[in-house]
């Protein structure tokens, strides 16, 4: 356990500032965001939707969009994936393993006594505390914003949304990191890595995201994908509550199971010189 | 008599069709510095790797301590030091952080005040970033990293690469320092016959992946040849050359425009020196042949001189 706790100082170490500056500039383009909304009126965009009542559908509902809570959920947060989401696997594409064995420094790390699993315990806790950290940066600059914005004030503070929402996205973008892990585990490599979590990210999206427009028979298939359980028009936008708990624990289970099989695959796994 | 410490029975280890090491027999007794000599490509780092439980074996048995690298790698690692024949591109950081981070993955708490001495003894600065260091000051980080912790099995793979002469020294006195203090097993890898030397009471030669000898220090000295160098001023008749070249007693005669290079056994180089004294050469090295030479006319080999030096040096040892 301490053992993966010095992986964990170490990769802390290396990359503290790539957390505090990334985190800082999604956290100011959350506090941006906010700020436009002091320019807009968004609820004239209900009137835009009520006449494409399909595409008001697409974005979670002409309420979700028309809303201070529905904007940002909708600018920000459902698109967390794409800001932070991609940079996120990029790093663990690289940082879980392949850059080790890229630098060639795996040999001597390994040959100390540390078990694999404890060495990668230690890099999947400093992802999680990464991702925590990130987010935890950017929810405190959009909390910010939010205290002093007059629309949000008037709208009335629901801090609910922004914890639960907090935690669903550092559930969902660890999701998207182990996947990135498990990868890793089995290539070694970071643009093989980067390549096959990338190809998985996009599917999921897909899945998740146009699922309504399949053939009815083959709608299921949704649940398969992690952006179905991903939904923070409802959590942020509209303070709906009702799956929260059932999203929690399907993308905690994924995670899990992710990272099980990252475990078992990397104590099988030759390492390369 | 010692305990064995390493032992590999019919060790085979493939990377797909390749073959790492092939039926590799090699046994490693406790207190002893074993010189483990090949050339590059030769399968020492496979084996070395094989014995840490970085990688897995194909077939056949090894165990190091007795015990399975596969199964117990960690209980095996946590009584080894080791010194890879390259340290790795540890991007941004210092010598002393690396340290720092290294050692803290050990059980026991690694004595500061002797990674300090060491790094004065090989004049390196803890504090310079590993970008800005030289491929043989990384390389002495990574002889701290193997001198430093309280272990019964040091595995040094190719110690000394990169190093200049004196440091060189200082490292392979460290070694033996370090040897005599604890009493622990060197398991050193090498390519260079002369360094081995130094410090191995005994070596064990890989040839394609297989162990094609295992000598005390003694036998393998028997089998030393020497390696003559003759230089010319002007282009030499190759033909006419070669009359004057004893074909008897040389071998590997390799003759070029200016220059001609060939093996005797050490035991035939006055009379060498005679046959060469119509020979008008300008400069004359004898050195030792490195170890490639050796396997050449050792293991490939089949003159009678060959079958020859092999029967003295078994009556040797």
């Amino acid at each position: 356990m301490l053992k993966a706790l010095s992986v964990i100082i170490e990769q802390f170490r290396e990359k503290k500032w790539s957390l505090l500056l990334f985190g800082g500039a999604v956290g100011l383009m959350g506090l941006a965001i906010i700020a436009i909304l002091e320019y807009i009126d968004v609820s004239a965009y209900a009137d835009i939707f009520e006449s494409m009542p399909e595409f008001g559908d697409f974005f979670g509902g002409f309420v979700a969009f028309s809303t201070p809570y529905g904007f940002v959920g909708m600018e920000l947060f459902a698109f967390m994936w794409i800001f932070v989401g991609i940079f996120l696997v990029y790093m663990a594409s690289s940082a879980a393993l392949p850059a080790e064995v890229e630098n060639k420094t795996i040999d001597l790390i390994l040959s100390k006594p540390i078990s694999r699993s404890s060495y990668l315990a230690g890099k999947i806790g400093f992802l999680y505390l990464y991702i925590a950290g990130l987010m935890g940066i950017v929810v405190v600059f959009v909390g910010a914003g939010m205290a002093i914005s007059p629309t949000f004030i008037d709208f009335g503070l629901h801090w609910d949304r922004l914890f639960v929402v907090y935690g669903i996205i550092v559930l969902h973008l660890g999701t998207m990191v182990m996947t990135a892990v498990l990868f890793a585990t089995i290539f070694l490599d970071t643009k093989k890595t980067m390549g096959a979590a990338m190809m998985i990210t996009f599917l999921m999206f897909f899945i998740g995201s146009f699922w309504m427009y399949f053939p009815e028979a083959q709608q299921g298939i949704k649940y398969a994908s992690t952006w179905f359980y991903y939904n923070t028009t409802d959590l942020f936008g509209l303070g709906i509550f009702d799956n929260l708990l059932r999203d929690v624990l399907v993308l905690g289970a994924v995670n899990a199971v992710l990272i099980v099989a990252s475990l078992l695959v990397f104590r099988r796994r030759d390492i390369p010189v | 008599m010692s305990d064995v410490v390493i032992r590999c029975q019919d060790l085979t280890k493939y990377y797909g069709e390749s073959r790492g090491i092939e039926n590799l027999n090699l046994e490693v007794l406790e207190g002893e510095v074993f010189g483990f000599l090949g050339p590059n490509g030769a399968g020492k780092t496979t084996t070395i790797r094989t014995l840490l439980g970085l990688i897995h074996k194909t077939s056949g048995e090894a165990s190091v301590f007795g015990l399975d690298p596969d199964q117990d790698s960690l209980r095996i690692r946590e009584r080894v030091a080791y010194l890879p024949g390259e340290l790795g591109e540890f991007k941004d950081k210092t010598g002393r952080r690396i340290l720092k981070y290294l050692f803290g993955l050990y059980d026991t708490d690694v004595r500061w005040a002797r990674v300090e001495e060491l790094a004065t003894t090989l004049r390196l600065d803890l504090d310079r970033n590993m970008n800005n260091l030289s491929r043989g000051n990384k390389q002495k980080i990574g002889v701290i990293l193997a001198l430093v912790p309280d272990v019964e099995l040091l595995i040094l793979d190719e110690p000394t690469a990169g190093l200049d002469p004196l440091i060189t020294q200082d490292v392979y006195r460290l070694i033996n320092e370090k040897q005599a203090e604890s009493g622990c097993t060197v398991f050193l890898s090498s390519h260079m016959l002369g360094e081995v030397e130094n410090v191995a009471s005994r070596v064990g030669i890989i040839r394609n992946g297989s162990i094609v000898e295992v000598a005390t220090l003694q036998k393998l000295k028997g089998l030393a040849l020497k390696r003559v160098e003759l230089l010319f001023d002007s282009p030499v008749d190759k033909a006419i050359l070669r009359t004057q070249i004893p074909a008897d007693i040389v071998a590997e005669v390799s003759i070029d425009n200016s220059r001609a290079h060939f093996l005797v056994n050490r035991n035939d180089l006055r009379a060498l020196l005679e046959c060469l004294r119509e020979v008008q050469f300008t400069d004359l090295y004898i050195t030792g042949p490195d170890l490639e030479d050796i396997f050449l006319k050792y293991y490939h080999g089949d003159s009678a001189s060959v079958q020859e030096e092999k029967r003295i040096t078994s009556e040797v040892s």
